[in-house]
């Protein structure tokens, strides 16, 4: 019995341990290697208002909030997961290769504002408000419903 | 108890603590979850306005409808300097459109504009719909522990019985079976290996005992039947040598002695014998016996050889009683009831007789106190020792009972002991 | 008077053998088949006593045999058996009496006297001792040719003293023989004392010259004057 409810308060502890620091905001050194050179590379001039850590159960992902209010999503490892430049545009270089020559081709007059990359497909969002689907490999699949 | 019975409540008392502890881990989680709900939801609030106005776009307005609030203020470097960037908290807030002060879950964010300006965000989210989801979450979970507590202790009874089942069949088939009778036909067909080996060795076991049983029936038979011989030829010897005329009186009484518990020995073995074809059912032709005469006479003889103790004798007789049964037996049965109570009486004591229609009482004064009813029917039990008694006599009456299937009973009351005979209808004439 | 006994049992056959030859008889035995066969063809008996199971046959083949002679020896079945069937056989195939063991030997010495006495011309079946004749088919009894009356317990007792004429009786074995098996557990026999009494005073007033005697602390003698 006592056992019982040593195990329970364990399980508990960890649990609300777990979600102590759900959001922290961390200093941009702080970023993966990757995730910096990504943002060095492709938006060197934009100013960062504040960069944060957000800690899941098992997941843990990593906020740059530009100070236009633009924003972009980095996984564990450094690789973006979304990018959302909803307020201008994404530049070209930052859009993978073809999903710009997609809509270079069929949407020439449209700009990339959000790329979300989720477990089973892309997911481009135009300046047209038109959202469309490629796979992880960036070919088409259709536009969402 | 029932082994099923066992089985159900040890389960239940383990899946109890179980279940306790399950239900309450899940619904800590669950909170836990609700909570980091919350908390997600005022990120995203959170997140949204400042975007919003970091690219100086516009506001949404207070009163969307969903209670929640914020507040945008500059602040300075050196406040944002000290603080944390995220900061949750819980509060009391006054929602300007209820007009009211509520619970609320508060986080303020620190974040800076292009112009390296320092403001802080506080967002709010009433945390009245959170209580309610708490308290109707963990109602639904006590009841869905108590649903699943009896469902799994019925469930299981359940099946504990149908498996038992053949457990069940074996325990009856053994309880049908008597030693000594036919061994009954064992129906009890099943898949599982254990019951399966059980059964076969229940039978295994009740026809090695048969076996047994037979055995040592037919090797008392034979011992008495070989033993008759020799005890008579003793017997004859020492009355030969009785007539010696130069044996002196001592020796004379020395051989009478002997001869006396040959006698004895020789009646021991008469009776063992006559058990065991009462047993066998050698006794198999039947006549109409009236047991009125046959006591009166028995009675007569009892009378006289037991005159000295002054015993006053009465019978009552209601009706005659005629049951049909083998002559032999029918005496040695009524005359072991008489002599018993003959026996085992005292001076001056006093034996009755009923006869009824389908019932012989046999009462009789003797010692005070009552007799073990299941001991006096067995072979050999002697309350007290009498010299020449063989201790078979109640056992003999016992064999004849079973063999017609009379109700036999003994009971002690007013310093009476009584024997009750009740003949079955099926051999009254 | 001859007898021959067919027994193989050594003990049994050696206590009927020493009796009957006290009873004044000529006897005996033989222990098997062969040896009984080979007897019985040689001589002739006033009694065979036949013991059905014998180590090397049957009892009953061996009457067959006999009556196959065409003799006329009285014959008497001894057998441990107590089967309704052996006897029947036993007697169908000729045999005078039957008696099964374990048997008294005074039994056995009024049975051999009864078979004897039938066969006798004219015989009538009786015992007698002294002036007194006891006919056990009528129960009646005689002193000096004139019945006289007896209860059925004293005509009991004085059967059981004339077949042991001489022998010393003890007062269980009469009690059982003439009470039953109910005296097994009586320590008092004074119920045999007043019966002998009045048995007694009969047999004086009708002149008997037989008496039956006390002997102290053992019990009785039939003695014949």
């Amino acid at each position: 019995m006592k056992h019982s409810f040593l195990i329970l308060f364990c399980l508990f502890a960890l649990n609300s341990g777990v979600k102590a620091g759900n959001y922290k905001m961390i200093p941009f050194e702080q970023l993966p290697e990757t995730s910096r050179k990504f943002i060095k590379d492709h938006f060197p001039d934009l100013k960062i208002s504040y960069t944060a850590k957000e800690v899941d159960f098992l997941e843990l992902s990593y906020k740059v909030i530009f100070a236009d209010g633009n924003k972009l999503e980095f996984s564990r490892s450094g690789q973006w997961k979304e990018i959302d430049f909803k307020f201008s545009a994404i530049p070209p270089s930052a859009v993978p290769q073809p999903i710009l020559d997609f809509v270079a081709q069929n949407h020439s007059q449209q700009n990339v504002l959000e790329i979300d990359r989720e477990r089973w497909k892309t997911e481009v969002k135009l300046s047209n408000e038109m959202e469309l689907n490629f796979d992880n490999d960036y070919n088409f699949i259709g536009l969402d419903d | 108890m029932k082994l099923v019975h066992r089985i159900t409540i040890r389960i239940s008392t383990v899946l109890l603590l179980l279940l306790t502890v399950w239900a309450s881990i899940f619904y800590f989680i669950l909170m836990d979850e609700i909570n980091d709900e919350t908390d997600d939801s005022l990120e995203d609030y959170s997140e949204q306005i400042i975007t919003l106005a970091l690219a100086g776009r516009q506001l949404p307005s207070e009163n969307n409808g969903t209670n929640n609030s914020y507040f945008i203020r500059p602040v300075t470097n050196e406040y944002a300097a000290q603080h944390e960037g995220f900061r949750y908290s819980d509060e009391m807030v006054y929602i300007e459109s209820k007009k009211e002060t509520e619970p609320a879950r508060i986080l303020k964010t620190i974040f800076r504009n292009s112009n390296d300006q320092f403001f802080e965000l506080t967002v709010a989210i009433p945390t009245i719909e959170k209580d309610d989801l708490q308290e109707t979450i963990l109602y639904w979970i006590i009841f869905l522990y108590l649903l699943l507590l009896v469902s799994i202790a019925l469930v299981n009874f359940w099946i504990l019985r149908q498996s038992f089942r053949p457990l069940y069949a074996l325990l009856s088939w053994l309880r049908s079976y008597t030693i000594g009778q036919k061994i009954p036909v064992l129906s009890n067909s099943t898949k599982v290996e254990e019951f399966k080996r059980l059964n076969e060795a229940m039978l295994k076991t009740a026809r090695r005992n048969a076996e047994m049983y037979e055995q040592q029936k037919l090797f008392i038979g034979h011992a008495s039947h070989e033993i008759q011989t020799p005890l008579a030829v003793c017997k004859n010897r020492l009355e030969l040598l009785m007539n010696d005329p130069e044996l002196s009186e001592k020796q004379l009484k020395e051989i009478l002695k002997t001869l006396e518990d040959l006698e004895h020995l020789v009646k021991l073995n008469r009776t063992l014998l006559l058990l065991t074809k009462i047993d066998n059912f050698q006794f198999q032709d039947t006549k109409t016996i009236n047991i009125n005469d046959l006591t009166k006479k028995l009675l007569d003889d009892f009378n006289e050889v037991f005159a000295h103790q002054n015993i006053d004798v009465n019978i009552e007789e209601s009706s005659i009683l005629q049951p049909r049964m083998n002559e032999t037996l029918s005496n040695i049965l009524i005359r072991n009831l008489l002599k018993n109570a003959f026996v085992h009486n005292q001076e001056y004591g006093q034996v009755s007789v009923f006869i009824q229609k389908s019932e012989l009482i046999v009462e009789n004064s003797g010692q005070t106190r009552a007799l073990p009813e299941e001991e006096i029917f067995k072979r050999f039990y002697q309350g007290s020792k009498k010299a020449g008694s063989t201790g078979l006599g109640l056992a003999l009456v016992n064999s004849i009972c079973k063999l017609y299937n009379i109700k036999r009973e003994y009971t002690f009351n007013n310093d009476r002991h009584r024997f009750r005979l009740v003949f079955p209808a099926s051999i009254l004439i | 008077m001859k007898i021959l006994i067919v027994e193989d049992e050594p003990s049994l056959k050696e206590i009927m053998e020493r009796y009957l030859t006290q009873e004044r008889y000529i006897v005996e035995t033989a222990e098997t088949y062969v040896d009984a066969m080979r007897k019985m063809e040689d001589y002739d008996y006033s009694c065979i006593l036949l013991d059905i199971m014998l180590p090397d046959g049957s009892g009953l083949s061996l009457l067959k045999n006999l009556k196959a002679l065409n003799k006329k020896d009285n014959v008497i079945i001894i057998s441990a058996k107590d089967s309704v069937d052996d006897k029947v056989a036993g007697l169908e195939l000729g045999a005078d009496d039957y008696l099964t063991k374990p048997f008294d030997l005074s039994e056995l010495n009024a049975r051999i006297k009864s078979v004897i006495r039938r066969n006798q011309v004219g015989g009538q079946l009786s015992i007698v001792l002294g002036n007194v004749k006891l006919y056990p088919d009528k129960f009646e009894v005689h002193v000096n040719e004139t019945p006289i009356e007896l209860l059925r317990k004293e005509y009991d007792i004085l059967h059981f003293f004339m077949i042991r004429p001489g022998y010393l009786v003890n007062k269980t074995n009469l009690a059982e023989s003439v009470w039953g098996d109910h005296i097994d557990q009586v320590d008092n026999f004074d119920f045999i004392y007043a019966q002998i009494k009045n048995l007694r005073k009969k047999l004086k007033e009708a002149g008997a010259s037989i008496e039956i005697k006390s002997v102290y602390g053992l019990g009785y003698r039939l003695i014949a004057e």
